[in-house]
């Protein structure tokens, strides 16, 4: 395909990992020193244990993890609720992969905080937060198998956040959230994933927030499959990827169709990189790529620059993508800015841009998103192909420089709120070009 | 690419997936040894009967279900397909009740093993004799089953006559005298009832093991079949309704560019498959039985198992579809003057035809397979449920 979006996720991979038993050295190193097993609500890493795992064995429910800057090498599971773990500095305190473990942060508990350090270097995820496990065997839905998924067997994990993370050179995702409720993902930053930097998949009713984050240098700087309804997107950057963001329906996982976001002020820019990972469908050049998504609002976006396309629409299989408002964005300099793919069987309706300038806006074809109505929008033609640069191997893709940490503390933080605040979306501006620009450069 | 450090999951995942896979996948390989090939309907089964040196095992015709579509487990080898047109404009259903209850008669005489029908030659060894019925039939039966295929890519160029069927007879047998004797018969049978033949293909496939057999690419098919409950294919039979216990069937026969395959070194053929040419295993690792991991790349972000690669463009993951129940055969066109062509008759079950219209859909868009196949006879039909002495063919349909 000329305009080759990436199909819906290839969430695909089967992780079960018995944690404890990966985690690093395991139950026999160093136990903190209370040996009466008393929990502790605080547990310094490696003051009171030599790693994150032998913490996680003695924190307390709601307590802290406090991470002394060092590298760390292990696949960390938190599976006590409420558990903050927090590095004192975030790009000193790496966990890392060294490109042989399968993760390095993973939370199935409620409640989990992760935040100011630096996950790298592992095969799959960088931090995963996810509500599908068995006990401490950690599922990613088994659509290598033929079953169809249950979600009812696995209750979404509810409320986390991710706060000053980097999460860098990971082999699929960044920060991945799957099947979870009431999650902010905030002021993080990834690069260098082969599927995408920050990933949020499977929820309804998500209530979920993804803002101040820079995701570059990934095939897919943000990807949603199947995440619907109070899922907000806001004051992101989205740039120098192969793709800047998605929004897609896919059958592999539960809860097709994906519908209802709000995207707005982001910048979404410049997504042709050809110093990432490729993106397997052989994606490039595009802002954002519309795919089986329902009643999406993008609101005020700056997305320019993509040499594809601004914005894709099409269907994912039987999936229409319908009811999708673009109101208020800066479209600009992409080689189209609003494209539809969808094909003859399963069109496109009621695709609606709004605001001014719109007859300055390259629309292929012609018309499309100036109907707003539910007969079939216009199609054509894809425009002519691009040529695509080969994938950079994930451990490869360049490395972000210093982030800003979060202050140093070692208070136990209240327990996450219920709910998630979103913004209203009356508030939230035109983002500046520059916006978040300035970070990570080394 | 296959020289790329992988990114793949763990050992320990992989034995998970492995795990799952067991659940969900292969149906498993039964010789056939015992009495239908592993058939778990117990009912009326025929005893192995001695034939000179070696045991000759039959297929029971009656049961719940009709002989030829998950029993035997391993399809026999040689196939006579034909696809009737009734010569009337409209179908009288005492007519069809009729001709069925008497297919059924001669079906039940053609399979039994004592005393041996007297226009085989030998015996019937594996043979198995289908009925399924085209829309025309079905509408005159007053089911609103929907058996009339959508067109797919290349439809357009198939004349209409290859396109459409009232009466499928589906022949298999381990023997190509027998499954064409036995044919001969059943179109005599038809014939007389005032049906007309519109196409027709003799068809084989290698022995192979269970279900899986290689198709005239050289390539393994049928691997990842229906998972089974108490032997019988899951989302294959219809639950409800006077077709209760059929199922509905779908053959398309395709002309396959051997040459132009042939053309592609080993490498550029396994992108095609998205399988490993000898073993069979999915590229993204493991055996041929092996659930094929869709997600695994490699470091710099490519599937292993490639976009575009058939294993990749069938998978039902991509439409939310259930498993067909496939039981392909090769075939062989011999025109005088031109070179002789290989094709694939492909033939699927599934309890409800939208699965095999979606995969295929997707598959016309993605499936570089298709570049090498052109299809040129394709018909949809229902196999109608199962019959005995006291249930005549076809009579839920017509009473």
């Amino acid at each position: 395909m000329p305009f080759p979006l990436p199909r819906p996720a290839a969430t695909t991979l089967a992780v079960a990992v018995a944690l404890g038993a990966l985690s690093g050295c395991g139950d026999d190193s160093k136990v903190p020193s209370d040996q009466s097993g008393q929990k502790q609500s605080v547990v310094q890493v490696p003051g009171d244990a030599e790693t994150i795992g032998d913490a996680l064995e003695v924190v307390e429910e709601n307590g802290l993890v406090l991470v002394a800057p060092g590298t760390y090498r292990e696949q960390v599971l938190i599976d006590v609720e409420g558990v903050t773990l927090r590095g004192t500095e975030r790009n000193g305190v790496v966990i890392t992969g060294e490109g042989t473990r399968t993760a390095g942060v993973i939370a199935i508990a409620d409640g989990v905080r992760i935040e100011n350090l630096t996950v790298t270097d592992t095969l799959l995820y960088g931090v995963l937060v996810t509500g599908t496990h068995e006990g401490n065997e950690v599922l990613t839905p088994a659509q290598n198998g033929y079953d169809q998924f249950d979600p009812a067997k696995f209750p979404p994990l509810q409320r986390f956040r991710v706060d000053h993370v980097t999460a860098t050179n990971n082999g699929l995702y960044g920060i991945y959230a799957f099947n979870t409720q009431h999650g902010v993902i905030a002021d993080s930053w990834a690069s260098g994933s082969a599927d995408s930097g920050i990933y949020v998949g499977q929820c309804r009713d998500c209530d979920t927030v993804v803002t101040g984050n820079v995701a570059a240098h990934n095939a897919v700087g943000f990807e949603n499959a199947n995440a619907s309804d109070s899922l907000t997107v806001i004051g992101n950057r989205f740039s120098e990827n192969r793709v800047g963001l998605t929004l897609t329906s896919n059958y592999q996982e539960a809860f097709v169709p994906q519908r209802g976001n709000l995207v707005a002020g982001n910048v979404i820019s410049d997504n042709n990189d050809a110093g990432s990972p490729a993106q397997a469908d052989g994606a490039f050049g595009i802002g954002v790529g519309v795919a089986g998504g329902q009643d999406n609002v993008l609101l005020r976006n700056r997305i320019t620059g993509n040499d594809n396309a601004g914005v894709i629409v099409q269907n994912a299989e039987d999936v229409p993508s319908t009811g999708n408002t673009f109101e208020g964005n800066v479209l600009a300099d992409n080689r189209a800015d609003l494209v539809n793919l969808s094909i003859p069987e399963h069109p496109a309706s009621r695709t609606c841009l709004k605001g001014q300038g719109l007859g300055q806006l390259i629309l292929h074809p012609k018309g499309f998103g100036r109907t707003c109505t539910a007969d079939p929008d216009p199609a054509t033609t894809p425009l002519p192909g691009i040529s695509v640069p080969e994938g950079v191997a994930f451990l490869e893709v360049i490395r972000p420089g210093a982030l800003p940490s979060l202050p140093a503390s070692t208070d136990v933080p209240a327990p996450l709120p219920a709910t998630v605040t979103h913004p209203a979306a009356a508030d939230i501006a035109l983002p500046a070009v520059s916006l978040l620009a300035g970070l990570g450069h080394r | 690419m296959s020289e790329e450090p992988a990114v793949r999951p763990t050992r320990r995942s992989l034995l998970f997936a492995g795990g799952a896979g067991l659940a969900a996948g292969v149906t498993g390989m039964v010789t056939v040894g015992a009495v239908g090939g592993g058939d778990p309907e117990p009912e009326g089964a025929h005893a192995p009967v001695s034939g000179g040196q070696s045991q000759i095992t039959t297929v029971d015709p009656h049961g719940v279900h009709q002989a030829g579509t998950h029993r035997p487990l391993t399809p026999p080898t040689h196939l006579s397909l034909h696809v009737f047109e009734s010569e009337r404009s409209a179908l009288s259903a005492a007519d069809l009740a009729a001709t069925l209850t008497e297919l059924g008669t001669v079906i039940s005489a053609l399979t039994m093993p004592e005393p041996r029908h007297e226009r085989l030659s030998a015996p019937p060894v594996d043979l198995t004799v289908q009925v399924g019925v085209g829309p025309r039939v079905v509408a005159a039966a007053g089911l609103t089953l929907d058996v009339r295929l959508p067109e797919f890519a290349g439809s357009d160029a198939i004349p209409a006559r290859l396109r459409r069927g009232d009466l499928i007879i589906s022949v298999a047998a381990r023997h190509p005298e027998i499954s064409v004797q036995a044919s001969d018969v059943v179109a005599e049978l038809l014939t007389a009832a005032g049906f007309t033949p519109s196409w027709s293909q003799l068809g084989f496939r290698p022995q192979g093991e269970g279900t899986i057999a290689a198709n005239p690419l050289g390539f393994d098919d049928g691997i990842v079949q229906p998972a089974t409950a108490g032997g019988v294919p899951e989302h294959v039979y219809l639950d409800e309704g006077p077709a209760k216990n059929g199922t509905i069937g779908v053959i398309r026969r395709f002309v396959l560019d051997t040459a132009a395959f042939a053309r592609l070194d080993r490498d550029q053929q396994e992108h095609v498959f998205g399988r490993d040419k000898a073993t069979g295993a999915p590229l993204s690792g493991g055996t041929r039985d092996t659930d094929v991991n869709l997600g695994t790349k490699t470091a710099t972000g490519e599937y292993l198992v490639p976009a575009g690669s058939h294993v990749r463009a069938a998978h039902p993951s991509f439409t939310g579809s259930t498993l067909m129940l496939r039981r392909s055969y090769g075939y062989r066109e011999s025109v005088d003057g031109r070179l002789d062509r290989s094709g694939l008759l492909f033939i699927s079950f599934q309890d409800d035809l939208e699965v095999f219209s979606r995969t295929q859909s997707r598959m016309d868009r993605e499936d570089r397979l298709m570049e090498f196949a052109t299809a040129t006879a394709e018909v949809a039909f229902l196999v109608l449920p199962g019959f005995d002495a006291e249930r005549p063919l076809g009579s839920t349909l017509f009473r």
